[in-house]
């Protein structure tokens, strides 16, 4: 380490109230360097970022850019100081043109065009901000982030449930940024791409770095073993269960279709099967999930469930049918500000014959009951919004285990969720259909197909592309029917 | 756990003390101005008059706490009461059914077109008390004349002292207001209006109707709207169009004083409660110092504004 340190960090901490976010942090990057910042959920690097980036101020600690102490007071006066962040929302205001959406921020459009060139993206900077899906979004938030030239660029897990191709896409524009001297910080929950691009790693928990290395290929075990601790978890491999049978079918559904993407899906889930389902973005996975939770009606198609055919106008319909739905966005799922009780529970009070006097010992009982078996960490449970990402997660899966559910429908659980939390989220999946339950599982990670589920669909624009056994659902495999190369 | 449980205790009961400070502090201010306001029978009347307000606020309270607002509920309150006035003729039973049913009318009103129709509360209910005012107005010159005396009854529950300064009007709203704490914290609806409050998609995909819920909170609402008009007719003796017109705002700022949050999911009646004895006590104030109804109404209005410009700071903060 000769090099001088672009980016110094000492010291750095940060409370709410009498929540420590982040303890001790201290780290430095190089210049031409990527920098991968780790962490279980909770362990503070949002708070860094958001320190490092000006949104928030921090209680104590120094900064330093090129040796000089910096102390930012806004996103502007960062970018402003060589700092540019991407993050995992796109800081766009939806109901604006992208064009208006640059001038806002004092980005010069040839430049920002030059970017998205060579990027091999096109966009209609007349288009409004909320008609472009996210992927693009984030694309176009991360070339107006490098039209500004920074020196460290700050990817907060912008690659977060990316399609492949254009996550691969991010990761080479890494490379060319790092040629050029620039620097990056990378945060990521994909341990497979920090060993492929990021030159060394630093792991922070509770809010304190305990390991900086070089983020050579095999040093997955490390990054694991040191952003767990002393509780350490692996993912456990799968069992298979294979007691299916043609009378076990729990859910079928038949030539469902709907909205843009959603063409023709037919499918069937047994019960204690969980059946993954894997798709490139655009493909009408989230539809199909909305529709089967009665959140959307088809424009075609039908849905029994043990062989009557079923009709939904409302998410109740499919809950009194046995059908729960955990959303890919758990912002939706829950109540910011209320209690991790009343967020576990509330799906008990649907219904006017719940609405008077609350039982609290049957409440009590299954919520403690839902805590326990999912291990939500309670330290902030007086507001969701106070609990980790992987802990809201939690929550918004706990919900429906204080009322017992047939099928559950996960979209995405995992998305921007630490190791260790990603590991209780697979086994407790396992768990429910050892019970008996079945599970249908979107997940953007094709890797996960393989951890959590028994049989894997494919989608590829708006039809089921392949229907694939476990052995077959290898990356590989689930990846070449996501791009519409194997017949069903 | 326990040290969470201790700071969100105190976090609590610190703003909870904040108000109780407030009001002290307003209370012997007043007292020093006007060395009659520390005397028992004044004591007692300064609660009396309190409770119109705090049954209006307990409306407003479950109304903002689903993230609506309920502008309506003065004309509500003049509508229950002119109603009563006027068929009280033909028997208190039949009078107070008529305004019942009036108060159910427009709360159902309000709350589909808030629940069912997605109108923004704010213009629906203010423009149901448009609509209201035109029809109170019209129909007092015809087919609601008649007496504007309220009856004797009803005086009687709104004013009359049992030992100073217990009075009918502050027993009925110790047994309504436990109610409202009743329903806001241990019953399966004061969850749901919580919940509706804070995130009504989250509430829809756990099967929660969230429609029901409004048009339960606009009906309650309105049905407080009803009995605090009744109260406000039995303290003045007769009824007038004009009757609850300078209770509007104070209602919101009792609620909103109290820390329930305007956009909802957040607050409860405890705060609404000291928010109305807060506002109650500074309307004697400003009264003893000969303040006009136009200064009120400025005070009453810059503290909203206040009130919600740093609570919108503090959500901002964290």
């Amino acid at each position: 380490m000769n090099k001088k340190a672009l980016l110094k960090i000492s010291n750095l901490a940060k409370s709410y109230g009498s929540v420590v976010a982040l303890r001790d942090a201290n780290f430095e990057v190089l210049p031409g360097e990527i920098h991968a910042l780790l962490g279980a959920n909770g362990a503070g690097k949002s708070t860094l970022v958001k320190i490092l980036t000006g949104v928030i101020s921090s209680d104590q600690g120094v900064i330093e850019v090129n040796g000089t102490p910096v102390k930012f007071t806004s996103p502007d006066n960062a970018r402003k100081g060589g700092v540019a962040p991407v993050f995992q929302d796109p800081a766009l205001i939806p109901d604006i043109s992208i064009q208006r959406n640059l001038h806002l921020t004092g980005t010069n459009k040839n430049r920002f065009l030059k970017e998205i060139a060579q990027m091999g993206l096109t966009v209609d900077l007349n288009k409004l901000a909320s008609e472009i899906e996210l992927p693009l979004l984030r694309m176009i938030d991360l070339a107006r982030a490098l039209s500004h030239d920074p020196d460290l660029l700050i990817l907060d897990e912008i690659t977060a449930a990316l399609p492949v191709d254009m996550a691969q896409k991010v990761i080479s524009i890494m490379g060319q940024y790092k040629a050029q001297g620039k620097s990056v910080i990378f945060i990521s929950h994909r341990l497979a791409e920090i060993e492929e691009i990021c030159d060394r790693a630093t792991v922070l928990r509770d809010g304190i770095n305990v390991d900086t290395f070089d983020a050579a290929a095999g040093s997955e075990e490390r990054i694991v073993a040191s952003m767990l601790g002393d509780k350490n978890v692996s993912a456990k491999e799968h069992n298979q269960r294979s007691n299916k049978s043609e009378n076990d079918i729990l859910l079928k559904v038949e030539g469902l279709a709907g909205g843009k993407h959603l063409k023709s899906v037919s499918f069937e889930i047994h019960k204690g099967e969980v059946l993954g389902v894997a798709a490139l973005e655009g493909q009408g996975q989230d539809l199909l999930f909305e529709i089967l939770a009665g959140e959307s009606k088809p424009s075609d198609g039908k849905i029994f469930i043990n062989n009557n055919e079923v009709h939904f106008n409302h998410p109740d319909d499919a809950i009194k049918y046995g059908i729960s739905y955990v959303p890919g966005d758990r912002k939706t799922a829950l109540m910011p500000q209320r209690s991790i009780r009343e967020n576990l529970a509330l799906t008990r009070f649907r219904g006017l014959r719940n609405w008077g006097k609350i039982n609290f010992r049957d409440e009590d009982s299954k919520v403690d009951g839902a805590i326990e078996s999912l291990e939500i960490d309670t330290r902030a449970k007086s507001q969701v919004k106070r609990l980790s990402g992987g802990n809201q997660q939690k929550v918004t899966i706990g919900r429906w285990v204080t009322t017992g559910f047939d099928l559950l429908l996960c979209f995405d659980p995992t998305r921007g969720i630490d190791v260790g939390t990603k590991a209780q989220i697979y086994a407790l999946i396992e768990k429910f259909a050892n019970e008996g339950m079945a599970v249908l599982l979107f997940t953007s990670e094709l890797r996960e197909i393989q951890l959590a589920c028994d049989r894997a669909i494919v989608l590829y624009e708006g039809k089921v592309q392949a229907d694939l056994e476990y052995d077959n659902c290898d990356e590989a495999s689930l990846l070449n029917a996501a791009h519409g190369l194997v017949g069903a | 756990m326990s040290t969470i449980k201790t700071f969100v205790g105190t976090r609590l009961t610190k703003s909870m003390l904040s108000l109780w400070a407030i009001l002290i502090v307003l209370f012997v201010i007043t007292g020093l101005v006007d060395h009659y306001f520390f005397t028992v029978p004044s004591i007692g009347v300064t609660f009396q008059l309190a409770v119109p307000l705090g049954l209006l606020a307990a409306g407003q309270t479950i109304c903002m706490l689903t993230g609506g607002i309920d502008l309506s509920i003065a004309m509500i309150a003049t509508g229950a009461a002119f109603i009563v006035s006027i068929k009280s003729p033909s028997g208190l039973g039949m009078a107070l059914l008529y305004a019942f049913l009036f108060c159910v009318l427009i709360g159902t009103i309000n709350g589909l077109a808030v629940g069912l129709l997605g109108m923004n509360p704010l213009i629906m209910t203010l423009g149901m008390n448009a609509v209201l005012i035109g029809v109170f107005t019209v129909g007092i010159t015809t087919f609601l004349k008649g007496s504007s005396t309220m009856p004797d009854i009803i005086i009687k529950l709104s004013t009359a002292t049992i030992i100073d300064p217990l009075s009918w009007p502050l027993v009925l709203w110790l047994l309504i207001g436990s109610a409202v704490l009743f329903l806001l914290t241990k019953s399966g609806l004061g969850r749901l209006i919580y919940a509706v409050g804070d995130n009504a998609t989250a509430a829809r995909l756990a099967g929660v109707r969230v429609w029901k819920v409004q048009l339960a909170a606009y009906i309650l609402c309105s049905l407080f709207g009803g009995l605090a008009g009744l109260m406000i007719g039995g303290q003045s003796g007769a009824v007038s169009m004009s009757l609850a017109d300078s209770l509007v705002l104070p209602s919101v700022a009792a609620v909103v004083i109290g820390g329930t949050s305007i956009m909802g999911g957040i607050g409860g009646y405890t705060g609404s409660i000291m928010g109305t004895l807060i506002l109650t006590v500074l309307s004697y104030l400003l009264a003893t110092l000969n303040s006009s109804e136009a200064v009120k109404q400025m005070i009453y209005g810059s503290i909203v504004l206040a009130l919600a410009w740093t609570y919108s700071k503090l959500t901002e903060k964290s």
